[in-house]
């Protein structure tokens, strides 16, 4: 188990200034704090709490549209005294535990569609709450939802009903603002479009690596020419410092880590644990793939951070706690060969 | 059954199977992905990798930090960065509509900056460089310096918007057309950069060095403390914020730390002086455009023994330095040159390089604190201040010397041989500088002890000394001193030292015992005149006591008056001192050469409480007869007449007629010049508005109270002084020679970019003269 931890503690080393460096090291400490916390409890005791869980996630995202700090143009921030967070780096969580607490539940009872139909109701809320100010992290949301219901869901049909229906949404959406259009546009042609500023730099930092790099610190483009260079573009700098080795070394890191989560999922005493840790999977994979396929410009730009290795400190503490609930349900677990 | 209940509620295979399928789907994703940063890699590589080196000329733009100034210990500053501009011409701009941009620029620029037009126009059209974003003009054409002052840029942008607000209707036919072109002009921008300049010039080159046009030190402190004189480059840049607008953002340049040096400019001048006058004087008459030297190398150092700080340090190979290369014409002939421009060598780290480059550096080193050779008598007061110190010998001790000693089997002379010191006390050894004697000294105290007390003194190691390419000298060791060796190096020849180690070392003779480090820089400031270090004063170690050193100075000063240095006597002052005269090695042979010699005289004043140690090497004078330290002695004493003065020093002996024909010395040398008793200072404003309470003239310049001039301030035809905002402030005599009217009307010459003033309103109450005679030394007899 403890391989999976270290393989996070690993990557957490790519911070920036020593600025970011320390609100980091604090969201991780607390993170870790919170992750070895809730690996100790028995996940069981999250089920009861999962539908209040949700509902606080309702009532911090609607209230950050009210009360919230803006940042960077965003509303998108709740201050605790000192401390700031965002409430959508919780909502993850809340959802998966929400999802995996209702399917564990309604299997066997409920069937195919109406429980499908159920589910996004219930997911719907929240969306559509998160989605106001920040569209991507409703997008992942969303994703997660799907890929829980897919693992539990013993058909395929439905799903391809349900991709169609999503990319038929998509296009509308799209096509409703134009400068979701514009984006498309900048995506064909980066160069072309003052605006494409930010994919143009981070391709320039990963196309001037080459296979092994320029060496860990020694990036010329996190210099003030790629846009948070700490932050969504941090695989870029990746790529460029330590090169193609590198870059696939993190990407193998990462389905180590995966692989790891399906093997508890596997292994999980009951269907509650292990929807959880498809979850948690599901939410981590979209992330890492979402923001790659962002860097390297195969789809459109859109704010999504790096799991673990992207600064924010919300977001870190609650990966680190969803780690603990993934290691708690591995205590769980009938190994092979575990004596019981 | 309990069993397979829970089975079911488990995870049932077949969503194991699709969490595997989505794992696939995952890895299958991450593969592609992967795939695509090869792809750019592989594809585009190359090019985002230049795209990357290049975009600092545009995307992003380096805001470069201005380097440090050098100062001297009153505040007259020795080096400084002036901001510039280089005009740059984006080729690409225009280009993009060639129609309606192209012979407006052409012609403008042309016109204002007297361009090529020809030559401009190929290079905004021709293939190569028609694309270019990055194109510098060379804006004066038959100048070396190609970049445009402040007030050039500014009126080259007056310039351009000379018509912008007027309205059409009120120009002439000819106007219009101007304006029209002017508004048209495109792609011109301009590059911040700046300049070094060494407003001094030559002045302590050695010790100074200078920084080449990428603001790269290259030697003397500007080299030493170049990473503080640097300061760290700011930058401007682009990027995206989170609405996807594009913003600039600006981290400013951290400008590079002044340096405050100990160096005193006028001690600095007087002592350049002697050494020209020196140069002059025994040099031989060249006629193939080399300069005159008397000797092979002059070395000079001035130190304050209370501090170990440098007040002057000079060689006779001072440079320009706002053109260091040109030294090599002082000493090479045109043909010597251009044959070392074409032979290659191998230097020291095995690099080649040419034989001009190498000369270059080595004309540009500091022969104070580079250059190692055997010091000779000058070292005897250190042998005696161990010997005294360790008890090996006493004050009372008397010592025979018959011309010479027999140790083990080889004979060394006294400096008298065939004659003979005879009997002498302790002193007399020194005054005499009789080898013998302290060969008989050193063989008490023993080799153990003799090298001990030569390493606490700083010898075979470096002082530290905060400049370049120290050397550290070649002492020996235990295994390799033997009696013989012992017995020569008791005298200071068969081992080297620098001039910073034999001065920093008699200071500490002088001083009640007391080693400093010696130091060229006293403090280094921030931009705004924090201090950032603080080197003022840096006491090492205390190598004797203060008895043993009062013993010393007693002798040093017998030396002066009755001794080996009596030429170097300075009427009015208590100086003790002692001479140098070294037989110096056939660098080819490895064998003493006949009549090649070093001769130095190094001495403290007022004896007895030394508040300057003053050291002179010739190196091969330029005479028939080297040995005689009396060309050293010279030097000393012409450095002294002056420099005693003007650091306060107070005469307190009798000056004799019989003492000033003994030494061919005029009343006029030994009366005290005192530059600046009768200097009239005043209030001025310079054109920035700052006042400076003390402001006077020097050399038909306006200048502060440090020397530096004011800017904006000048002198009439009439002798009327004024400020930078353009009020009379004070008046000098024009009517005791001419000399006066012309260094007014150069003064004015080479202000041609004199700063208009600001506000003619804002300096009535400096209207006033103010004479203050009293805040200046009063050092009249």
């Amino acid at each position: 188990m403890l391989s999976s931890a270290s393989a996070y503690n690993g990557q957490v080393r790519f911070g920036d200034a020593a600025w970011y460096l320390k609100k980091q090291f604090f969201a991780m400490t607390l993170g870790l704090a919170a992750m070895a916390g809730i690996s100790s409890i028995d996940y069981h005791v999250l089920r009861r709490f999962s539908g209040a869980a949700y509902l606080l996630s309702l009532f911090l995202s609607g209230a950050v549209l009210l009360f919230g700090d803006a940042y960077n143009g965003s509303r998108r921030w709740l201050s605790i005294g000192p401390l700031s967070f965002q409430p959508a780096e919780y909502a993850k969580p809340a959802v998966i535990l929400l999802l995996a607490s209702v399917v564990s539940r309604m299997m066997g009872k409920v069937r195919g569609g109406a429980m499908i139909a159920s589910v996004f109701l219930m997911v719907l809320p929240i969306v559509a709450l998160v989605g106001t100010n920040n569209l991507s992290t409703a997008v992942i949301i969303l994703g997660i939802a799907v890929i829980m219901i897919f693992v539990s869901n013993p058909k395929i049909l439905p799903f391809l009903w349900v991709a169609v229906a999503g990319i038929g949404f998509l296009a509308i959406f799209l096509s409703l603002e134009s400068y979701r259009l514009e984006r498309l546009a900048i995506w064909r042609n980066p160069e072309l479009y003052e605006k494409g500023y930010q994919t143009l730099q981070g391709l320039y930092a990963i196309g001037s690596g080459g296979l092994f790099g320029l060496g860990l610190g020694n990036s010329l483009q996190k210099l003030g020419f790629v846009p948070e260079a700490q932050n969504d573009m941090i695989f870029c700098v990746i790529c460029e410092e330590l090169g193609l080795v590198g870059a696939s070394l993190l990407i193998l890191l990462f389905l180590l880590l995966l692989w790891r989560f399906m093997v508890i999922a596997t292994h999980a005493p009951d269907l509650f644990g292990a929807l959880l840790v498809v979850g948690i999977m599901g939410h981590i994979a979209i992330q890492v793939i979402l923001n790659i396929a962002v860097v390297t410009n195969t789809i459109p730009n859109t704010g999504i951070t790096l799991p673990f290795i992207s600064y924010g400190g919300t977001s870190m503490l609650f990966l680190l706690a969803e780690m603990g609930l993934a290691l708690s349900v591995s205590r769980y677990s009938a190994w092979p060969g575990k004596r019981r | 059954m309990a069993n397979r209940v829970k089975k079911e509620r488990r995870f049932s295979k077949r969503m194991q199977v699709k969490l595997l399928a989505l794992f696939g789907f995952v890895l299958l994703g991450l593969v592609v992905l992967l795939i695509q940063i090869a792809y750019i890699n592989v594809t585009k590589g190359n090019t985002y990798a230049k795209q990357v080196l290049s975009q600092n000329n545009y995307d992003s733009q380096t805001l470069v930090a201005r380097r440090g100034e050098i100062q001297d210990t009153n505040g007259r500053v020795l080096a400084y960065s002036e901001k510039v501009y280089n005009l740059v011409l984006d080729c690409k701009a225009i280009n993009e509509d060639a129609d309606t941009y192209l012979e407006p620029t052409v012609s403008v620029l042309s016109e204002y900056f007297g361009l090529d037009e020809l030559a401009l126009r190929k290079l905004i059209t021709d293939e190569s460089t028609a694309s270019s974003q990055y194109q510098v003009l060379s804006v004066k054409a038959d100048d070396e310096e190609q970049y445009l002052t402040a007030d050039e840029k500014e009126a080259y942008e007056d310039y351009i918007d000379e018509y912008a607000d007027v309205s059409s209707d009120d120009l002439s036919e000819a106007e219009k057309v101007e304006k029209k072109n002017r508004s048209l002009v495109t792609g011109v921008s301009f590059e911040e950069k700046y300049v070094r300049h060494y407003p001094l010039g030559s002045l302590a080159s050695n010790t100074i060095g200078f920084a080449n046009s990428l603001g790269d030190g290259i030697v003397g402190l500007e080299a030493y403390y170049d990473e503080q004189l640097q300061g760290t480059n700011g930058r401007i840049f682009g990027y995206l914020n989170e609405d996807s607008e594009y913003q600039t953002k600006t981290i400013a340049p951290e400008n590079g730390y002044t340096l405050v040096t100990t160096l005193d400019v006028n001690i600095q001048e007087i002592v350049e002086n002697v050494i020209a006058e020196f140069d002059e004087t025994y040099g031989d008459d060249t006629d193939d455009g080399t300069s005159k030297h008397g000797a092979a190398n002059v070395g000079v150092v001035v130190m304050d023994p209370d501090t170990g700080a440098v007040l002057a340090m000079a060689t006779n190979q001072s440079f320009d330095l706002e053109d260091p290369d040109s030294v090599i014409y002082d000493w090479y002939t045109e043909e010597e040159v251009e044959e070392m421009q074409d032979t290659i060598i191998t230097d020291e780290s095995g690099n080649e390089i040419t034989q001009y480059v190498s000369t270059l550096y080595d004309l540009w080193g500091n022969f104070c604190v580079s250059d190692s050779f055997e010091p000779g008598s000058t070292y005897k007061p250190i042998t005696i201040a161990a010997a005294l110190e360790i008890g090996a010998i006493s004050t009372d001790d008397t010592y025979y010397c018959d011309g010479g000693e027999y140790v083990t089997d080889t004979e060394i002379h006294c400096d008298v041989y065939p004659g003979a010191h005879g009997l002498e006390t302790l002193e007399d050894a020194l005054v005499n500088s009789c080898n013998d004697a302290l060969m008989q000294i050193a063989a008490k105290m023993h080799v153990s002890n003799f090298l001990k007390y030569q390493s606490l003194f700083g010898f075979g190691q470096k002082t530290g000394i905060d400049l370049p390419n120290e050397s550290s000298g070649v002492i020996y060791t235990q295994e390799k001193m033997n009696e013989v060796e012992l017995a020569t190096c008791s005298f200071g020849q068969g081992f080297t030292c620098t001039m910073i180690q034999e001065i920093a070392a008699f200071c500490a003779v002088v001083n009640g015992g007391y080693y400093y480090q010696p130091h060229v820089v006293d403090k280094i400031l921030d931009e705004d005149g924090a201090i950032v270090k603080d080197n003022s004063s840096l006491l090492l170690k205390q190598v004797i006591s203060t008895s043993t050193s009062d013993t010393l100075k007693e002798y040093l000063e017998s030396v002066v008056e009755d001794g080996t240095g009596k030429t170097a006597r300075v009427p009015g002052y208590r100086v003790g001192g002692k001479t140098g005269t070294a037989e110096k090695i056939d660098s080819e042979t490895g064998e003493r050469a006949d009549g090649l010699y070093l001769v130095s005289f190094i001495g403290a004043a007022p004896i007895n409480d030394p508040e300057v140690v003053i050291y002179v090497v010739v190196d091969e004078p330029n005479v028939e007869n080297q040995a005689s330290s009396s060309y050293a002695q010279k030097i000393f004493q012409a450095i002294a007449l002056e420099v005693y003065p003007y650091l306060g020093l107070t005469a307190t002996e009798e000056i004799t007629d019989s003492l000033l024909a003994e030494l061919g010395l005029t009343e006029e040398d030994v009366e005290q010049v005192d530059t600046s008793a009768s200097v009239t200072t005043f209030q001025a404003f310079d054109s920035y508005g700052n006042l400076y309470s003390n402001a006077r003239v020097v050399d038909g310049e306006v200048v502060d109270e440090y020397g530096n001039v004011i800017a904006g301030a000048y002198i009439d035809e009439d002798g009327t002084v004024y400020d930078g905002y353009m009020n009379a402030v004070s008046t000098v005599e024009t009517d005791d020679g001419s000399s006066e009217d012309d260094d007014t009307e150069e003064s004015i010459a080479t202000n041609p970019d004199m700063a208009v003033p600001l506000d003619e309103n804002s300096a009535d109450d400096s209207d006033t003269t103010l004479v203050d005679p009293t805040d200046i030394a009063e050092e009249e007899e």
